[in-house]
């Protein structure tokens, strides 16, 4: 016990000592809160940025030109044109961001032409439009002989006060669906970038450990499984630590920037989600150095490491590659087998804990599973390493690795 | 001290080790020698307890070797390597502790020797920073720092310059005076008969021979002389009485067929052609012994 918590100890030193470490874990918070308040700023002041907008008007539209010039909000600048062709160079000089053509039955289109530069401001074309829809509808009202304001209160949509349900109870207060989505996209980026940096660091760690000739003196102090237990726990240690600082760090800092900047705090910056982070972290981060140190004990060298490691990165990456469709469908059969394929788990019951929370029972079969499968992978991958680590010569493949597994004896 | 008995390792088909035995008495230098493949790191690594032997037994004072006794050796292995961006004094700090000793114990420990070895000034610099040879001198330190009862050391003055060779050969001596256990591995038979009291020569995982490096010439003794002289002496391996030829600028060991009086028709024949300054009837070296045993494709590689 005492030879592991020397290398436990000195893993986390090393690992902690890097700089790429120490910079990440200063850096950390700072992304944590980028990710979590840039999507309700985003949303807060996107809008706004519109304000400049200079839309030329060509043709008369049966006298619904002029309305237009009048009764444009401040944000929007509208003038006539009767020369399109100058009005089109504008938009190319940048002074002007559309022309609008305004046929003579315009008050009764179902079309309008509106020329833009290509790849202009989406949020500024749509503006316009509903801008411009607006006074249409005004118009069409009055003529039909509608009062504005009844037409107002009758295409008036509600907005939504979300509440999240809780399948053990607790229904609580949640956000608009589209800020909740980034910030959800934003933790699973987050825990899918940590664990795949964590356990390829181990992976790393073990092929040079080969490459710089140092495994054999190690070995001759300690046995192979603490020699590879000692790395995992050393550097498991640091990845908790760096996540707690962030995460203390974060909500520190949220106290002071979410008020400073006038901005709802996400919901998921709760204490529970952040627990639900560092649990599926570490399980994700156990199940992955297990495999990643087999990579490297199979391998020759950095080149064959990388090749070695590519059927263990896949399914890292299904959840990442599939999150809108695990987003949008929480619930559906593929999402619920992903987050008990032990693989795939971690991220993926992260999503639906994050998206629609599946209910206690669903999280403790999906945690039982990941345990069983890492303590499996710990025997498993520990045989493989032991025989693997002082293989010298061509590198080995991963069915060389099964073989090991299944040999007798050393 | 250690008593290997009769022990066996197969890798795959290929026998690595083949019903090996030998022993060794504290205080003793022991040569473990041989050609490339001939077993010798097998050997150490079932010494070390890294690898298990397929059947016999390793003994430490008598019983069965334990994973704990590794903290009683130190072992520099021939393929060296420290961990990279790591202080020196911190790596040699974690090596010791690995072995039992505290860390206040090997911080105090390890000044003299790096001392001894120049390197003081390199103690708070990073792995990264150390020439080859320094590299190697740390090695060496952090084989010995924790005071083990025995020492493997395999090829420990590859790659190092007289100086520094000097500077560990003496260290040895020291370590061995001290009633430490030194198993050395090498492919150097100079250093090998320098250093050694006890000797086996290894090849394709057998033992060739064993023994005291004098029971080991006198076991392989035969006629053998030694010239020096100016001229060429390839014609000598031509002449019908001599076996082998050993030469060397300057000078040659020539191997005698059992032919009567050979060594007065060697002095006849080379008298003729050479002008010579030595003609030394004597055992042969142990470079000999070993080219001899180890095979003349394999002993060309190491000669």
């Amino acid at each position: 016990m005492h030879k592991l918590w020397v290398m436990i100890k000195y893993n986390f030193r090393r690992t902690a000592a890097r700089k790429s470490f120490i910079v990440l874990t200063i850096l950390g918070p700072i992304i944590i809160i980028a990710m979590a308040v840039l999507p309700g700023l985003l949303a807060q002041r996107s809008f706004g940025s519109v304000k400049d907008a200079r839309v030329a008007v060509y043709g008369d539209g049966g006298g619904l030109a002029d309305t237009l010039v009048t009764a444009s909000p401040n944000f929007l600048t509208i003038y006539r044109t009767d020369d399109f062709e100058s009005a089109r160079e504008e938009c190319f000089d940048g002074t002007l961001d559309g022309v609008l053509v305004l046929p003579d039955n315009a008050m009764d289109a179902e079309v309008l032409s509106f020329y833009t530069r290509g790849g202009s401001n989406i949020v500024m074309t749509e503006t316009v439009r509903n801008t411009i829809g607006h006074i249409l509808t005004g118009l069409r009202a009055a003529e039909a002989g509608i009062d504005q304001s009844q037409v107002a209160k009758l295409t008036a949509v509600p907005s939504f006060d979300i509440v999240q349900l809780n399948r053990d109870g607790g229904d609580k207060a949640g956000q608009d669906f589209n800020d909740f989505i980034y910030t959800a996209i934003a933790f699973i980026m987050l825990l899918y970038m940590t664990t795949l940096l964590y356990s390829q660091m181990i992976g790393r760690s073990v092929v040079t450990e080969k490459t710089s000739k140092t495994v054999e003196v190690m070995l001759s102090s300690v046995r192979p499984s603490t020699l590879m237990i000692g790395k995992i726990a050393g550097m498991g240690i640091a990845g908790i630590v760096q996540y707690s600082v962030w995460i203390a760090v974060s909500l520190l800092l949220m106290k002071v920037v979410g008020p400073a900047l006038k901005i709802e705090l996400p919901s998921l910056l709760s204490a529970d989600m952040l627990g639900y982070l560092i649990l599926f972290f570490l399980l994700a981060f156990f199940l992955y150095s297990g495999l990643y140190a087999v990579c490297g004990a199979l391998a020759e060298d950095e080149q064959s490491y990388g090749q070695l490691q590519i059927p263990f990165i896949i399914p890292l990456v299904v959840p990442m590659v599939m999150i809108s469709y695990l987003v949008m469908n929480p619930e559906a059969p593929v999402t619920v087998f992903l987050s008990f394929f032990p693989l795939t788990a971690p991220m993926t019951m992260f999503v639906r804990i994050i998206v629609s929370p599946p209910g206690m029972l669903h999280i403790i079969i999906c945690v039982a599973i990941m345990l069983v499968t890492i303590t499996a992978v710990a025997i498993g991958s520990g045989k493989i390493f032991r025989l693997a680590i002082l293989r010298t010569g061509k590198s080995l493949k991963l069915k060389d690795g099964l073989k090991l597994l299944f040999q007798k004896g050393e | 001290m250690i008593d290997i008995v009769n022990v066996r390792k197969n890798y795959g088909k290929v026998e690595a080790v083949k019903n090996l035995s030998f022993s060794l008495d504290r205080g003793e230098i022991f040569g473990l020698l041989g050609p490339n493949g001939a077993g010798k790191s097998t050997t150490i690594r079932m010494i070390m307890n890294i690898i298990k032997q397929d059947s016999g037994k390793i003994l430490f004072d008598g019983r069965e070797i334990r994973e704990a006794d590794k903290d009683r050796i130190g072992y520099m292995p021939e393929e060296r390597g420290l961990y990279k961006k790591v202080p020196v004094d911190e790596l040699l700090v974690f090596l010791a502790e690995l072995k039992g000793m505290p860390a206040a114990e090997s911080q105090k420990q390890m000044d003299p020797f790096l001392k001894r070895f120049g390197l003081m000034e390199w103690k708070k610099n990073m792995t990264d920073d150390l020439s080859k040879g320094m590299s190697q001198k740390i090695q060496f330190i952090s084989t010995i720092l924790h005071d083990p009862d025995i020492i493997i050391l395999d090829e420990p003055f590859s790659g190092l310059d007289p100086v520094s060779a000097d500077q560990m050969s003496g260290m040895i001596a020291e370590l061995r005076d001290k009633g430490k256990t030194i198993i050395f591995s090498t492919h150097i038979m100079v250093h090998a008969e320098q250093i050694c009291n006890k000797i086996c020569i290894l090849s394709e995982g057998a033992v060739k021979t064993s023994g005291t490096i004098s029971e080991v010439k006198s076991k392989h003794g035969r006629n053998t002389v030694v010239i020096d002289f100016e001229g060429s002496a390839a014609f000598i391996k031509e002449l019908p009485f001599v076996s082998e030829l050993i030469e060397w600028p300057g000078s040659c060991e020539v191997s005698l067929t059992d032919e009567t009086d050979a060594d007065q028709k060697l002095l006849k024949a080379v008298s003729e052609k050479l002008k010579i300054s030595r003609f030394e009837l004597q055992r042969p070296s142990l470079h000999k012994i070993f080219v001899d045993l180890a095979g003349d494709a394999e002993g060309g590689k190491h000669a």
